[in-house]
């Protein structure tokens, strides 16, 4: 068995479950193929409990795969990145495609110590592509954002 | 026989304007770009590339994403050669051979041999594309909606289960990605379904976000939790164009088997061009007069698994257009920008749409000519983008993940939903869940829905109707042999790796 079997079957529970209410309040017709998705759901993730049980009784282990899956884990570079993420997608919105992608293709690298040189030639390479291929290719009106739109 | 030869050449003819020989060309040399970088893989490339090919013309739109396929395949033994490092699991038997010949100060013979035998692995295979993807066509023709269901349960079970490590938690992706299939308008009552009061959502899930978000988005997220290391600089080399006569007769059986072992691999759905590079790589070695050479350096090492690697791309694109059951993540990305194309796969795609197929198919045979050319004259350029840095990586994907996303409709909702399947794809793969198999549901989701609900209002409610033909059970017997063949190939593949280790 391993640790983070109880999280995954837990997690595809709360799935089944959470469909298995809003299942309940289509109408009788809609009802019927989600409900077959979702009794096969928990069958499947039951038969995998029942495996995970049985074979913990065999031999009476748990195997810390959480700490294997995270052993090169290093938690300020990945919440950097995903604050920085996070950061960009909420900047694009305010202050449209160009600038919020200079910023955080700039403050990114900076975040992960890339020289300064580099940056600039990521960044122009970056921006000249997708005006390239997105703005004059496929004229896809990139956000300009709530200050500039 | 008159009409499919006409089809062909028409599609030949096509494949050569001069817009599509443009595609071709930078398709492949991205995908070469995307290969050779270890840690990029070609799903995740197909994946990102697919927003670029929506302005395009559908058949020069696949010819894009054949190039970035067949390109990403090779360009991983590059850096395999080169710097030890294979830039794809496609490439990992590549890596034995081919950098023990860069330390032998043969780096440029290694990445000839690989060029060659990438290109006539890939043209090899393109032979069992034009002729078994039309029989196949036609015994699909006979597919009514209980057929249909079933073919989507066959799909879901195999790629279930081959690309998982367990059965159980590949079956338990490929359901979660019917149940996400779900979400949007009922098709057959009309009503909203788990829609979260989005009206984004109101055609289900856009595929391509959550294609992005799962292989691109979640590859960040892969990427970012590690520690950023220097990559080893690149061996100096002088590259040779071309082979001696007498490399080219001991190379040739070599190639032969292993395009043999790439295509049947490659039509089985599951099998996949890792096991591919080995059984190449592991054939080569039993059949080889010069076995002493292996393990110190030797071409037909580098051919055998580099041409099975290659030959693996055809024949996966065989079961993938004419059933539309892809046989590994990157098909399932490929067939989901077909959809997206507007072409389902099937019979129809070699009687509707048969221009446009065989367009892709001639393109097809084209890219490997492309790849031969940029790969023996880039070789050197790309030696040196091998060495890129992720901290430089990061950043970029992201910014190409969220403008892909943002170009399909031009929502940002969409970019939010590409980013939260970002999150799953890295927790799926983080927890031994299956991507491809949550890619192939949403994509399978649709057709099994129709073909359920069609079949039960036809027959008034009896699910007998399900079991009602042999074509339904042969697809039913297909669908245990699925459930059951990872085990098989487990084992296979186990064996393989311990031989070569």
């Amino acid at each position: 068995m391993k640790k983070s079997d109880f999280g995954v079957v837990s997690v595809i529970y709360a799935i089944g479950l959470g469909f298995l209410f809003m299942t309940l309040d289509l109408p009788d017709a809609a009802q019927t193929y989600p409900l077959v998705l979702i009794s096969a759901l928990l069958f499947v993730n039951t038969l995998y409990l029942i495996k995970s049980l049985a074979s913990y009784r065999s031999n009476h282990q748990v195997e810390d795969d959480v700490a294997h899956a995270f052993k090169e884990f290093i938690p300020m570079q990945f919440l950097g990145v995903a604050a920085w993420i996070i950061g960009y997608l909420a900047l694009m919105y305010v202050a449209g495609y160009y600038l919020s992608t200079a910023i955080f293709m700039v403050g990114a690298m900076l975040f992960l110590r890339v020289k300064p040189l580099h940056i600039a030639i990521s960044v122009i390479v970056i921006a000249a592509m997708v005006a390239a291929v997105f703005s004059a290719f496929l004229h896809v009106p990139l956000p300009t954002g709530m200050f500039f739109g | 026989m008159l009409e499919t030869l006409g089809l062909m050449g028409a599609g030949f003819i096509h494949a050569l304007s001069p817009m599509n020989l443009l595609a071709m060309v930078a398709s492949t040399a991205l995908g070469i770009t995307i290969g050779c970088l270890p840690g990029l893989s070609a799903a995740m490339g197909v994946a990102l590339l697919l927003p670029v090919t929506f302005g395009m013309d559908p058949a020069t739109g696949l010819i894009v994403l054949g190039g970035i396929y067949c390109g990403a395949i090779f360009g991983g033994s590059i850096s395999a050669i080169l710097i030890h490092t294979p830039g794809t699991p496609a490439s990992a038997a590549t890596a034995i051979e081919g950098y023990q010949l860069t330390l032998k100060g043969q780096a440029a013979k290694a990445l000839s041999v690989a060029c060659y035998a990438s290109f006539c692995g890939g043209l090899l295979s393109c032979i069992s594309l034009y002729f078994f993807s039309p029989l196949l066509a036609e015994l699909a023709m006979q597919f009514k909606s209980p057929e249909y269901f079933w073919l989507s349960i066959f799909g879901l079970t195999i790629i279930a289960g081959v690309s998982s490590r367990s059965i159980l938690k590949g079956l338990m992706s490929g359901i979660l990605g019917l149940l996400i299939s779900t979400i949007g308008m009922d098709p057959m009552e009309g009503v909203e379904r788990f829609m979260f009061g989005q009206s984004t959502l109101y055609n289900g899930v856009n595929t391509t976000c959550a294609l992005i978000g799962l292989f691109s988005m979640s590859q960040v997220f892969i990427l970012a939790e590690k520690k950023i290391i220097e990559r080893a600089k690149a061996a100096k080399f002088k590259m040779q164009y071309g082979l001696s006569r007498q490399e080219i007769k001991r190379l040739m059986p070599t190639i032969t088997r292993s395009w043999l072992i790439g295509n049947i691999l490659g039509i089985l759905p599951g099998a996949g061009a890792t096991i591919a590079c080995f059984m190449g790589y592991n054939e080569a070695r039993r059949f080889s007069k010069h076995k002493e050479e292996f393990g110190t350096g030797s071409i037909e090492g580098v051919a055998g698994s580099e041409a099975a690697n290659n030959a693996v791309t055809g024949g996966s694109l065989i079961p993938t257009l004419t059933l539309g059951i892809p046989g590994e993540s990157v098909t399932a990305v490929l067939m989901g920008g077909l959809i997206i194309h507007g072409l389902q796969p099937g019979p129809e795609l070699f009687s509707t749409y048969a221009p446009m197929t065989y367009t892709f198919f001639a393109g097809f045979v084209l890219v490997q000519f492309a790849m031969l050319g940029i790969g023996l004259w880039g070789s050197k350029v790309f030696a040196q983008i091998s060495r890129l840095s992720d901290s430089i990586l990061i950043p970029s994907i992201v910014v190409l993940c969220v403008v892909g996303s943002y170009a399909i409709h031009n929502n940002f909702v969409e970019v939010i939903i590409m980013f939260i399947f970002g999150v799953i794809g890295y927790l799926v793969r983080k927890f031994d869940l299956n991507a491809a198999a949550i890619v192939l549901g949403l994509i399978l989701g649709p057709i099994g829905e129709n073909g359920l609900r069609r079949s039960l209002y036809l027959s008034d409610g009896d699910p007998m109707i399900l079991f009602s033909t042999p074509l339904c059970w042969m697809l039913i017997i297909l669908c245990v042999v699925g459930i059951f063949s990872p085990i098989i190939m487990g084992r296979f593949e186990k064996r393989m790796l311990d031989k070569n280790s």
